[in-house]
């Protein structure tokens, strides 16, 4: 068990109180595990014959902490299962195998009469504005939908509730009764974010959420979700391919590969010196905003991404890794622990 | 502006009627493309800049259409072209990739014949001799193994080879322009570097110009020669790659600017841009980005901006040169030639001094 | 006039103006008067199709007041009459008024139009719903069943019922109800197998919502459109298959004034008086045409999945 009881979190359902004042959480210090996943695995059926059915590896043998009040970036290239493992985390998906434990408690295989007081603690923001809304209901009703499944039946309490929240966001109230295409992509995007802070959870999965924005609006939504963040003591799990978004929300980054992680650490220790080639190669491709540093020959990873059905033995890495060994094609990478980072390779950059 | 000019788009109107109104989604655009050069067009969605490249293409639909300006390829006006003749110049003078290459090609076919449909509809040419120039294509865009790509249906193919095979077949008449509507947003960050590379050394190779047209400011940077920086459907700035991000001079390139987080500090807050974008249908009186300006004056609520020359804006791209020259002489030389065509040029009041550089 | 004046004030208090992320461009509404302009303005056939349907209803509800005659009296000195100023339309062997039994005849066809379709795109769509949302078994008998009753001729099946449960205008709802649901399913069913997987759906799994409620609250909604289009398209095809039924004797029974009847009463005079079957053959072809223009019109604007952005 880690920072509460279960006694706790009971009593804080059973007050349903999540909604007044005192559903606001203390500021965590950072050191507790809010959530730790261990060695998860997730497969999707692909079809092929009844004899040799054929499975994606979305997400292999993955373990890692996510702490109270930090922001942790899954960062990768698409098909690297970064997001699959963030739906696995809060069981939108259910693991093929392994552990989640959420405050100490496993969560997988929990029966969801008794996971639903937990649910309400993990939202999610979506990628795209465009489809996490539904075009048929009000900003009022999306917004309110959480607050009306927790028991809020009274409308006026929850219209109440629900104007808060869009002053919160940066939505105007008199938008109440208006329908989400007539918004634009960003102010969806809050409306979005409005619904997941609605019961006061302790962790957001972002999964890509400013991916589909215009850059200028990609900055108003980032510091939102940092505002947010500050305020009600959150922690994210931010999924990301945009390495600089994620250099400037995460605290921590843990890089994937194919459904695998490669490497976890801190974010300026990480950017500063990647220990895992394919951290080095990721960090390079980032098209720079400043012409200055175009040069003439590119270090660039060469090839494409191999298909996740039939992810490469041993390394996952190996088909695209200029620094391949024997060992590297044989032999799946154990993790080498250097000062506070992980890195999965057998030959770290150093 | 030097007479080696291989597109020349003049004051180019692109408006959509539509039910609620007349939408100007590009309002008086110029842009000019120098052989063998990367030319960027660089904006927010809804800013126009798609809608230039279909213009310039004939590719605009109902409700759509060009009522204004002319572009001439090599001094011919290709915009009043009758469909046959369009039908001559595109894919054969000038070709377009896009976003996403799945979408523009038939899942039905092969994508090695469909390359070669491409050559055959525009040149005389065997079957055979067709199928070896895709080969050759093939090879140069950097297709792994072509003989059998050749044979390959899209969807066996990866999204960073379906844009090479769109490359290929846009590369394949040795086309004088190619457009490229974001070419890398929809691939990973490894691949896209890979792509962005290809299209360079294809330019400098084949001498193709290339307009480029995306929303990341990096790609940008990374490859282009010359910018234009596109709001509601007007050029706001164009410079130099350059000179532009040296010094940003428009409120809005200074603002997008700041507003992407960057690698190399650790920031608390972003710079925004407050607001939106406004609707093309009531845009603002005055200059379009008055209303999320930081530096808005009392006239540019009621006025219109030209477009103005910065002023010096010779002796800066001078100077630009020479502080390219630090960074890699070689890239400085081959800039140069670009430069002594380049104006700096902004839609805002403060640069009132310089001269008019359009209206 | 007050945003400039504003604009004007703040430029003059030397700030720019920052536009509340509230105050800027909305889109505009596509509201229900919006989609109707467009479906007037695109669609001048579905336009006039409407007024028909309107009128037409509007003549059945009120068929007692506009008929010039008791749609059943009969009238042995008037039988058999060429159409004149006193019965437009001639009069049928019995001597009733044909005018006035097409009128009243609309009633009875508008009925069969819309009670039975209406409940079998109920069935259809609660079982689509089913089928597409929960998958595996429940999807597979459901479907099965649907293919069934998709693989018999429907008014094949509708005769059969009838046959077993004698005719009459009951009969013939609870015949059409059975059999015309499985179509309705299908389409459902695809709907619901796209719409489960679209995120916002995914939010509502996320914060906990009942399936049940996603069914209802999130994935029914998004059909509506395609239901609507449907049902328009499906009241014509029931209105001739009780057109159908009632000509082979099965559906409604004399005295009633089932146009289907009056069709195949009439046929026995095509040669000497022609009006007799043509006219309520005619009343046939416009309220099914009218259904039909209606339907592709509303298709063409309500239908989210033919024009998707």
């Amino acid at each position: 068990m880690s920072s509460r009881s279960r006694e706790e979190d009971m009593e804080r359902q059973r007050e349903g109180g999540a909604f007044s004042e005192n559903g606001i959480l203390p500021k965590p210090d950072g050191k507790k595990v809010l959530l730790e996943a261990r060695q998860l695995v997730k497969e999707f059926p692909a079809g092929g014959t009844r004899k040799k059915p054929q499975v994606v590896h979305a997400v292999t043998d993955v373990s890692l902490k996510i702490y109270e009040g930090e922001t942790l970036a899954l960062v990768g290239e698409s098909g690297c299962g970064k997001s699959t493992l963030g739906r696995v985390l809060i069981r939108l998906l259910e693991p093929t195998s392994g552990g989640i434990l959420y405050q100490g408690q496993e969560i997988v295989g929990m029966k969801e009469a008794e996971f639903a007081g937990l649910r309400r603690e993990m939202q999610i923001i979506f990628q795209d504005p465009y489809a996490s809304l539904n075009p048929r209901m009000s900003v009022g009703e999306i917004i309110g939908e959480p607050l009306l499944t927790y028991g809020m039946k009274d409308r006026k309490e929850r219209e109440a509730r629900v104007r808060e929240l869009m002053q919160e966001v940066g939505i105007a109230q008199e938008f109440y009764n208006r329908y989400p295409h007539q918004f634009s992509g960003g102010q969806r995007q809050r409306i979005g974010i409005a619904r997941a802070i609605a019961l006061n959870p302790r962790l957001i999965i972002c999964d890509e959420p400013v991916s589909a924005l215009d850059v200028s609006i990609q900055s108003q939504v980032l510091n939102l979700l940092k505002d947010l963040q500050e305020r009600y003591g959150l922690t994210y799990l931010f999924i990301s391919h945009d390495l600089s978004v994620v250099k400037f929300i995460a605290d921590r980054v843990c890089v994937m590969f194919l459904g695998s992680v490669c490497e976890i650490g801190d974010t300026d220790e990480l950017y500063g010196k990647p220990l895992h080639p394919y951290t080095r190669f990721l960090l390079n491709a980032i098209p720079k905003a400043d012409p200055r540093l175009r040069s003439k020959e590119k270090e660039l990873l060469s090839g494409e991404i191999p298909s996740p059905v039939n992810p490469p033995p041993g390394c996952r890495f190996h088909t695209r890794c200029p620094y391949v060994k024997d060992i590297c094609r044989k032999e799946v990478p154990e993790c080498h622990k250097v000062g506070k980072r992980r890195v999965f390779c057998h030959f770290p950059l150093g | 502006m030097s007479e080696a000019i291989v597109l020349d788009i003049r004051n180019l109107r692109s408006h959509f009627f539509t039910a609620k109104g007349e939408v100007p989604a590009v309002d008086g655009v110029s842009i000019q493309v120098p052989p063998g050069k990367i030319i960027g067009i660089v904006g927010e969605s809804g800013c126009g800049k798609s809608m230039t490249a279909m213009s310039v293409m004939g590719l605009l639909r109902y409700p759509g259409r060009v009522v204004g300006g002319s572009i001439l390829l090599d001094g011919r006006d290709i915009t009043h072209l009758t469909k046959k003749e369009l039908s001559q110049v595109r894919g054969n003078e000038v070709s377009m990739i896009f976003q996403e290459p799945m979408t523009s090609l038939n899942p039905v076919y092969p994508v090695g014949k469909q390359v070669r449909e491409a050559i055959l509809l525009h040149q005389k040419m065997g079957k055979d001799e067709a199928k070896a120039r895709v080969l050759d294509i093939f090879c140069a865009v950097g297709i792994p193994e072509p003989e059998k790509r050749y044979y390959s249906y899209p969807h066996q193919l990866s999204g960073g080879l379906r844009q090479r095979v769109m490359i290929g077949m846009a590369m394949v008449c040795r086309p004088k322009v190619m457009i490229a509507d974001e070419p890398t947003t929809a691939l990973d960050v490894t691949i896209e570097a890979q792509i962005l590379q290809l299209m360079k050394k294809l330019c400098e190779e084949q001498g193709t110009s290339i307009i480029l047209i995306t929303h990341n400011m990096g790609v940008v940077a990374e490859v282009c020669d010359y910018v234009y920086v596109m709001y509601a459907g007007k050029v706001m700035e164009q410079a130099e790659t350059f000179a532009l991000f040296e010094k940003p001079s428009h409120p809005y390139t200074q603002g997008l600017l700041k507003s992407i987080p960057k690698l190399d500090e650790k920031a608390e807050r972003l710079y925004t841009i407050d607001g939106v974008v406004p609707n093309l249908l009531h845009l603002p009186k005055g200059c379009s980005f008055c209303t999320r300006c930081d530096q808005a004056q009392k006239r540019c609520f009621v006025e219109r901006p030209c477009l103005y020359e910065t002023a010096g804006s010779r002796e800066a791209a001078g100077q630009g040169a020479g502080c390219q020259g630090q960074a890699s002489q070689e890239v400085g030389s081959r800039e140069a030639g670009c430069l002594e065509a380049a104006s700096h040029g902004v839609r805002c009041f403060q640069y009132e001094g310089g001269g008019k550089l359009d209206e | 006039m007050k945003d400039e004046r504003q604009e004007e004030m703040m430029a003059a208090a030397g700030t720019a103006p920052k536009p509340d992320i509230a105050e800027a461009q909305l889109g505009e509404a596509d509201t229900w008067m919006d989609k109707l302009r467009t479906l007037v303005r695109q669609n001048k056939m579905a336009a006039a199709s409407a007024v028909v349907i309107v009128l037409m209803i509007l003549v059945a509800v009120f068929a007692p007041w506009v008929a010039p005659y008791d749609h059943l009296a009969q009238s042995l000195t008037d039988r058999l009459q060429d159409p004149s100023a006193a019965h437009w339309l001639g009069t049928d062997e019995l001597g009733r008024d044909v005018y006035s039994r097409i009128i009243f005849g609309a009633r009875i066809s508008l009925t069969i139009g819309l009670v039975p379709t209406l409940i079998s795109m109920a069935i259809g769509t609660v079982l689509g719903l089913c089928a597409g949302f929960y998958g595996g078994k429940t999807d597979f008998i459901i479907m099965r069943l649907a293919d069934v009753m998709l693989a018999f001729p429907s008014l094949l099946l509708a005769m059969v019922v009838m046959y077993t449960m004698g005719g009459g205008l009951i009969n013939i709802f609870i015949a059409l109800s059975l059999v015309n649901w499985a179509g309705t399913a299908r389409i459902v069913r695809s709907h619901t197998l796209s719409l489960k997987e679209k995120e916002f759906v995914e939010a509502a799994r996320s914060i906990g919502v009942k399936k049940w409620t996603i069914m209802f609250r999130h994935i029914l909604p998004n059909c509506l459109p395609s239901l609507i289009v449907l049902f328009t398209l499906n009241i014509p095809s029931a209105i001739l298959s009780e057109a159908s039924l009632s000509f082979l004797g099965i559906g409604a029974q004399p005295p009633s004034a089932s146009w289907g009847l009056m069709v195949v009463r009439g046929k026995k005079y095509l040669f000497s008086e022609p009006w007799l079957s043509i006219a309520p053959s005619v009343a046939i072809m416009i309220v099914v045409l009218a259904f039909n223009f209606l339907g592709d019109g509303l298709r063409d604007v309500l239908d989210p999945y033919l024009k998707e952005q």
